[in-house]
């Protein structure tokens, strides 16, 4: 025996690394066995092999690395001795996953385990094979696993199925051939061989439409009469849980028949009975029965419309919320969230109990009660729900407020019926939980306020009253800062007092205070600061009696070490000592922030958000979401167009995948102040020199034009850097893409050419990004056969980023009457050193019969 | 609307970019946020989204384990297909989460778009994590069955046999779960197999032992 591999026993290894006081302690164990092991697969041991691996297995759960026993596994997946093959599997199952190329040498192991003699040999084989086999594999063993089907031994049958979903999973094309072993399956009396089998099932009719047909076709009957055996059973020890007998069965066939009754109105009939019996038979009081509750009022929703039987199903849940088990609350709240789309008045019905919810202590059941509610909410509703939620936010806990936050913004923003209620509710939001107030909310906030003239003086009053009584809330002092500077005067006068309002009496000097200790306050960030030094230097202008006073103010941060606010500081002060002239114009309040402008390039990328925006793709009863504007971001068109400069596509793109870019991205290049790049407001305000802000803000247009920039920049140059500045704004309008116009000219080329098919592509290019080019292809069809379900797929290498638009159709008419154009957009990270190259693949069908045309195309001009 | 893909997946490989459907990818978390379906055409998983619609296939399961009341992971197993970085990251965020939680509140956490659904045994946190849609309660009973087996095998099952014997604690979880998908719905099949295979280990090591008496003998 060889002494070197003989090292310690499973078992003492297990122990010695518990003992292990520190981590550096258990490093050294698990370094020294790891050791012996690699020291043991070099001289290629056998007598230790299954002991290694079992180690090896051991050191993988603590979270080492273990590649280096893979080969190991193989190996004992190929010895003969069952022993060996047990732990070789299970290796192979824990150590390695479908991703690793190792796997496929054990392809042959697996085939031949497949067809051997001892059933538990072919067992270990299904089941790693069920666990982590690849697409590869999958279609190498596809038919033995068929074949074993149909084998003897029951458990063997059971194994296969779970193993054919796999498979199928894998392979989706694969799903044929297993129809007709399936529908065999169904029929068997073995627990085990029957719920694997009605899944296989299950998963064949999501895959196949066929198989779907078919299962529908033939097999609803018997499967209804499954469940009524099942059901109606007398009590069975060996699958007995609560009193029922085998709840898992009974979900599975729940399950199968959901997909088999959705959308055939027949199939739907014939479970009527059956799923009645259910839902008022089964006893509710035990996990299990609620189990098979929760899925039968699922098939029930899912399946073509019984009204009796929904009424049945919203019960049943109505049952489940009020429960008192938070478990089941817990799972009522989901199933509401579906069940709104097929009645949202019974939904409706149990709002106060979902409200409750929302307070619950258990975070898990609040955060499903505040989606829920959120569905929930519509015109009608919104002021009760929404002041529920504002009270509850005062004393909610910590790490929720920030969840319930947005969603009070959100419904807010959505469903506000008049701007005083939206104007109001914001206060006391921001006043509760400002600091969880996304940017751009309180954004939108400021152009609201903008626009309702009526309503200034008495916002500014009740930003005042609340920034009195607390200063913590960051964007609740942003937002009073700036009312303030714009509205100080209203504040002072107590102009445009409304009748529910309380009369204040504030002083000029009050409010100068009340800014100044923003600035003061350590809290403050650079945003909060900048913008009350912006409000001073307004104030300056609205209150000549305190402009001493300002000046001072302004003059303290000539110091300061951040250098936005040491230029605001000096630039500020020559304003107050030297353009007395010109401060007053300067300083003037904004003109109203154009609502319509900010939303609407927003809302009409709506649409196309909805049924992607959240996780589950529940449709929204209550109207489309709109998204929480920020109009100022969008003012500038920063955000999407940085990276890419097509402004819809990057908004898409945005949209779709949730994706809240990191604000970073937004300044990128335009700003030299890192902490001021989280804020696109101050960007605005900061861009070239300060006397330029009010114009800058106060003209939107000017910006997203870009041309009619150049007299008003010209009005400022007395202060402003004006190169500086109109580079900057050059850079921010979208420029929109006129490449034909601008870039220079590319030849045409014929990208791909076959006997029926002809593509050619025509390029352009963005003044001002190399990088990026406009393909437009444009397809011929040079067969005399009409080309239909046309579908064009395109590939590149890493170092091209591929942006594919909708082609114009998707029938080619035959003969060259017609074309489909398709736009491309390829930008080449390594421009000027590689050229483009992609691979295409173009599938259509010709008289029902698919075709399938693949190609590379090489020969793009240089330079691209 | 349109596609958009950023740089291609693996080394060589090169993935194909559709305007009308996506291809399956290898890992189901990268489709999401590679591959964007256009509007206008007919997609299967989106086009009807509606609560009740047809859902893309799905494992029952994704993954399995159990953690112990301090943190350390006792067994993991995984259905859905996972890099070992996500693995780890994964046990962390969960065992963090997990482990925080009252002792009264319900058995569901919501993660990462999907619900881990957990139950303390003692010392032990039985974890699976499955699809936001599937049956919460149902993955509880699951989770119960799979502790009775456990606790029959064993005898009053504790951590410390699951430590010791963990791999048997794998082949218990491989006779009752496949692909994520329950295999079994009664315990005494699940013992009756796991002691045939048992049998035939103790069988083989028997009959290794003596002819390796035979051969020591020989060779004395």
């Amino acid at each position: 025996m060889n002494p070197f591999s003989s090292g310690t026993r499973l078992r003492d290894m297990i122990r010695a690394i518990r003992a292990c006081k520190t981590a550096a302690e258990e490093r050294a164990v698990v370094r020294k066995e790891c050791a012996a092991i690699r020291a043991a697969i070099n001289e290629n041991d056998q007598d230790y092999r299954h002991r290694n691996l079992a180690k090896l297995m051991f050191i993988h759960m603590l979270g080492y690395p273990t590649h280096f026993g893979q080969m190991e596994c193989l190996k004992l997946i190929a010895s003969p001795g069952f022993p060996e093959k047990r732990i070789g599997y299970l290796g192979l199952m824990l150590l390695l996953d479908e991703r690793q190329e190792v796997l496929m040498l054990v392809t042959n192991s697996v085939k031949q385990d497949l067809n051997h003699t001892n059933q538990y040999i072919v067992g270990l084989a299904l089941c790693a094979l069920g666990n982590i086999c690849s697409a590869e594999m999958a279609r190498d063993l596809a038919p033995e696993v068929e074949r074993l089907l149909q084998f003897r031994d029951p458990n063997i049958r059971k194994k296969a199925a779970l193993c054919s979903i796999r498979i199928i999973k894998k392979v989706p094309d694969l799903a044929e051939n297993f129809i007709n072993p399936v529908a065999a399956l169904l029929k068997e009396k073995h627990h085990g061989v029957l719920i694997t089998g009605v899944q296989l099932c299950t998963d064949l009719c999501k895959v196949s439409p066929e198989a779907l047909e078919y299962f529908r076709k033939k097999c609803t009957d018997g499967l209804v009469r499954t469940l009524r055996d099942l059901v109606n059973s007398p009590y069975a020890p060996e699958y007995d849980i609560a009193g029922i007998t085998d709840p898992f069965l009974h979900i599975r066939l729940l399950k199968l028949l959901r997909v088999l009754g959705r959308g055939d109105a027949d199939a739907s009939d014939s479970m009527n009975d059956i799923l009645a019996q259910v839902a008022t038979k089964t006893e509710s009081n035990k996990n299990a029965g609620n189990a098979i509750l929760y899925e039968c009022v699922e098939t029930i929703m899912s399946i073509e419309d019984n009204g009796g039987l929904r009424v049945l199903a919203i019960n049943i849940l109505g049952r489940f919320l009020s429960n008192r088990d938070n478990n089941i609350r817990y799972v009522a709240l989901n199933m509401l969230m579906r069940a709104i789309t097929v009645d949202a008045q019974a939904v409706q019905r149990h709002r106060a109990t979902i409200l409750e919810c929302v307070k619950d202590s258990d975070a898990s059941i609040r955060k499903r009660a505040l989606e829920l509610v959120y569905l929930l909410v519509n015109e009608s509703n919104v002021k009760p729900l929404t002041k529920e939620l504002v009270d509850y936010l005062e004393v909610s806990d910590q790490d929720f407020k920030g969840d319930l936050t947005a969603k009070v913004c959100s419904i807010i923003e959505k469903f506000s019926p008049e701007k005083s209620w939206y104007i109001d509710q914001m206060l006391k939001v921001l006043t509760e939980a400002g600091n969880f107030v996304k940017d751009e909310v309180w954004h939108a906030l400021v152009v609201v306020i903008s626009n309702a003239s009526d309503l200034h003086g008495y916002t500014v009053r009740a930003l005042f009253r609340a920034l009195q009584t607390t200063a913590e809330q960051e964007s609740l002092v942003r937002v009073a800062v700036w009312c303030i500077g714009e509205y100080g005067d209203l504040l002072v006068s107590n102009a445009g007092m409304l009748n529910v309002e309380d009369p204040i009496t504030v002083t000029e000097s009050d409010a100068v205070d009340i800014v100044e200790s923003a600035i003061k306050r350590h809290a403050s960030d650079l945003t909060t600061k900048s913008m009350a030094l912006i409000a001073l230097l307004k104030l300056s202008s609205r209150f000549p009696s305190c402009s001493r006073r300002i000046k001072d103010i302004v003059v303290q941060h000539k110091g300061s070490l951040v250098l936005e606010l040491q230029q605001r500081s000096l630039e500020f002060n020559s304003i107050i000592e030297k353009h007395q002239n010109i401060r007053s114009a300067l300083v003037e309040r904004m003109p109203v922030l154009d609502e319509a402008t900010f939303g609407g390039r927003r809302a009409s990328s709506l649409p196309n958000t909805v049924s992607t925006s959240s996780g589950t793709a529940v449709k929204l009863p209550n109207g489309v979401a709109k998204p929480s504007a920020a109009p100022l971001v969008d003012l500038l068109d920063l955000s999407d167009d940085v990276p890419a400069p097509s402004s819809s596509g990057g908004d898409f793109l945005q949209d779709l995948l949730g994706v809240n870019l990191p604000p970073a991205t937004q300044s990128e290049g335009t700003n030299q102040t890192p902490k001021a790049g989280t804020d696109v407001l101050l960007d605005l305000l900061s861009i070239g020199s300060t006397p330029a802000q009010d114009n800058n803000l106060s003209t939107p247009d000017i910006l997203s034009s870009g041309q009619d920039n150049k007299p008003i920049i010209a009005s400022l140059d007395v202060l402003a850097a004006p190169s500086n500045m109109m580079d900057l704004l050059d850079g921010l309008g979208p420029a929109p893409p006129k490449p034909a116009e601008n870039g220079p000219a590319y030849p045409s080329i014929v990208a791909f050419e076959s006997s029926s098919l002809r593509l050619t592509f025509n390029f352009s290019k963005q003044p001002g990004n190399p990088q990026t080019t406009m393909i437009s292809g444009s397809f011929t069809n040079l067969s005399s056969n009409l080309f239909t379900d046309f579908v064009f797929q395109a590939a590149v290498p890493k170092f091209l980023q591929l942006h594919l638009d909708p082609a114009s159709g998707n029938s080619l008419p035959a003969s060259g009457n017609g074309t489909i154009t398709q736009s491309l957009k390829v930008t080449n990270s390594q421009h000027g050193k590689k050229p483009l190259v992609m691979r295409l693949r173009i599938a259509y069908k010709v008289d029902g019969k698919d075709v399938l045309e693949e190609g590379q195309i090489n020969n793009f001009p240089r330079d691209l | 609307k349109s596609n958009t893909h950023g740089p291609t997946s693996s080394k060589n490989r090169w993935l194909f970019l559709s305007n009308a459907c996506f291809f399956s990818s290898p890992n189901r978390t990268e489709i999401s946020a590679r591959i964007i379906l256009p509007l206008g055409l007919p997609s299967p998983e989106l086009g009807t989204a509606g609560a009740y619609s047809q859902r893309p296939s799905s494992i029952m399961i994704h993954f399995v384990c159990l953690i112990s009341r301090q943190g350390k992971v006792r067994l993991t197993k995984w259905y859905s297909t996972y890099t070992q970085k996500e693995r780890s990251k994964a046990i962390r965020e969960l065992s963090g989460v997990i482990l925080s939680r009252g002792p009264k509140l319900c058995n569901f956490v919501d993660w990462k778009g999907y619900k881990v659904v957990y139950k303390r045994y003692a010392s032990l946190y039985f974890c699976m994590c499955i699809d936001d849609e599937d049956n919460e309660l149902e993955a509880l009973e699951v989770i119960h069955h799979f502790v009775e087996i456990l606790d029959r095998y064993f005898g009053s099952v504790c951590e410390l046999d699951l430590i010791f014997n963990f791999h048997k604690a794998y082949y218990i979880l491989d006779e009752l779960l496949i692909a994520g998908e329950l295999q079994e719905s009664s315990k005494k099949t699940v013992a009756k197999l796991i002691s045939a295979q048992d049998s035939l280990v103790e069988v083989a090591k028997e009959e290794a032992s003596s002819i390796s008496n035979i051969i020591a003998q020989a060779t004395k």
